[in-house]
């Protein structure tokens, strides 16, 4: 078993590593390998090489990356902490909650008149996405303590997200085109649009939000066993559920402000990583998790390039096959 | 060892204890019985501190339940609920493995000690042969045989069982119940349990905690034997 695991987690590293060099290779200017190679060691002077191979393909290969990461580990949190196969940042709206914060900032403040934002705009996205998803989250988590039914939570997950999606609509049935054009574009998502100097922003809030979810290893391990089994073995599940409120709202929410809402992940990522690591056991999810998210988010942007498609429509292809695959097999998921 | 002031419970208009006072020994095994719907899994709850009472106090070994720290709580109490748990690609010794949690690292390292704990508390409830068994596949007897044995490996003097015996064949219930009879005896253990099966509990148990119109007492089993054939018109 051990041995396996290790395999495993060679293998996705030379696969993450592969992508992420294909990732970079490949894109609409074609250059060759050589001149990359040049640009990495310093060798190729040329502007406009460098400015391609650093500024735009390195800087969304990253992205996609982290981007990878951080909703494939909010979605093993959720799945683990609601106990629902079908839980992620995406099923129970923290997109969606994302999203509305974001009409409300790109739709709502010009209709309401305020329209020089300025340089706060690129900072207000986020933050009014955040905003937005852990609104969202918080609701969830109260109502989760009222309702035994995990189901119910669920459901109620849904209906706040089309509530939200209508709210949306009427938003942008009063936007005028240049605002609803900005906020149609997000919500189809981008790894393209992160400029170098927000880099850093989201590097830290990803780093917290992973550290946090590390954090919450040992919880969420007992957590498997139901809340009853968890607070028997000395588990604070108020502060736990806060960790990964914390955890999900850095992670889901950062990568939902600045590249949208990009589906799908969050749900079958962790499903392959039980799959393919034949583990429960979140020392091993959590890495496989990461690693199998950040390789799916890389591939994804790669076809995306090639097929000129938006990022999220290829997720959710790729994703929803495997959900498909793995509630139709295992129907125990679903006891 | 756990004693009861005036613990009051309640669901809306439906009181299941009023001030209920009572006393559990150390060393005994105490078999809790009443009717459906008596409140036995309300009360191992609160005992558990899973829940709280609506008023009252539980002490446990001299220390108010409430003031003990969730951490430290896990040491003295286990509790095997009737929950089901049905995770994919969970094995029974991970399963008892969580029973360790109060005494392991922030990311749950077990040692080797752990591992011997949890081999024994396997083969205690005769099931070390399905250590590496994922949980999903158990049959309801034999996964109340795995949740027993993690409570066992939470090494801890008080254990709270809520219908341990209901999903177990007759053999293997009077199995259960002289282990945790043994468990109490030899270990100095404080063991209760919810039961419908009296002649079990009369068979093995020290006392008997009978839940009736909205209070609790415990007897000696021979005196218990004489309430419930009352009780029950056995």
């Amino acid at each position: 078993m051990r041995n396996r695991t290790t395999i495993l987690f060679l293998l996705l590293t030379v696969a993450v590593v592969t992508l992420f060099i294909c990732d970079i290779v490949v894109g609409s200017v074609n250059l060759p390998l050589s001149q990359m190679l040049g640009v990495l060691t310093g060798a190729t002077t040329d502007p406009t090489i460098r400015s391609i191979v650093i500024d735009i393909r390195l800087l969304k290969a990253v992205i996609a990356l982290l981007a990878g990461v951080a909703l494939s580990l909010s979605g093993l949190q959720m799945q683990t902490m609601f106990s629902n196969p079908l839980a992620g940042p995406y099923v129970l709206g923290v997109s969606s909650g994302a999203s509305f914060g974001v009409a409300l900032f790109l739709l709502g403040a010009p209709i309401l008149g305020l329209t020089n934002l300025g340089v706060l705009s690129a900072i207000g996205t986020a933050g009014a996405a955040w905003i937005g998803a852990a609104a969202v989250l918080m609701l969830i988590i109260i109502l989760s303590r009222r309702i035994k039914d995990i189901m119910v939570i669920l459901i109620l997950g849904m209906m706040l997200s089309s509530a939200l999606g209508a709210v949306v609509e009427i938003l942008q049935f009063f936007s005028n085109e240049m605002a609803l054009k900005s906020f149609v574009v997000w919500t189809m998502g981008s790894l393209g649009d992160v400029s170098a100097a927000q880099l850093p922003f989201i590097l830290v809030a990803i780093v917290v939000g992973v550290t946090v979810a590390v954090i919450t290893i040992k919880p969420l391990n007992l957590l498997l066993l139901g809340e009853n089994y968890a607070k028997s073995a000395g588990i604070n599940l108020k502060r736990v559920y806060r960790l990964v409120f914390l955890s999900t709202t850095l992670l889901a929410g950062t990568i939902t402000a600045f590249c949208g809402p990009i589906g799908f992940v969050g749900l079958a990522v962790p499903h392959l990583a039980r799959m393919l690591f034949r583990s429960a056991d979140h020392r091993v999810l959590i890495p496989a998790s990461a690693a199998i998210g950040a390789a799916m988010l890389l591939a994804g942007d790669i076809i995306s390039k090639v097929m000129l498609l938006p990022i999220n429509t290829i997720t959710a292809l790729m994703g929803i096959p495997v959900v498909v695959y793995i509630v139709t097999r295992n129907r125990n998921l679903l006891q | 060892m756990i004693k009861l002031e005036k613990i009051t419970v309640a669901f809306g208009s439906r009181t299941l204890l009023d001030s209920a006072e009572c006393t559990f020994t150390r060393g005994t095994l105490n078999a809790l019985v009443g009717r459906n719907g008596a409140g036995k899994s309300s009360l191992l709850r609160i005992l558990a501190a899973i829940d709280s009472p609506n008023s009252g106090e539980v002490v446990v070994g001299g220390k108010q339940l409430h003031t003990i720290a969730a951490e430290e709580r896990a040491k003295i109490i286990s509790f095997v609920s009737t929950q089901r748990v049905r995770v994919a690609n969970l094995r029974c010794c991970d399963v008892v493995a969580t029973g360790r949690a109060p005494y392991t690292n922030w990311i749950g390292s077990i040692s080797k000690e752990d591992t011997e704990i949890i081999n024994q508390s396997l083969a205690a409830v005769g099931m070390e042969s399905f250590a590496d068994r994922a949980i999903d596949t158990l049959s309801d007897g034999e996964f109340q045989r795995v949740m027993i044995a993690r409570a066992l490996a939470q090494q801890t003097p008080v254990i709270l069982l809520d219908e341990p015996t209901a999903f177990l064949d007759i053999p293997t219930r009077f199995e259960i119940c002289r282990l945790l009879a043994d468990l109490a005896h030899n270990q100095g253990k404080t063991i209760i349990f919810s039961t419908h099966d009296i002649d079990a509990a009369l068979a093995v148990c020290d006392a008997v905690a009978i839940m009736e119109k909205c209070s609790i007492s415990v007897h000696p089993t021979a005196e218990a034997a004489e309430i419930l054939k009352v009780l029950f018109s056995l």
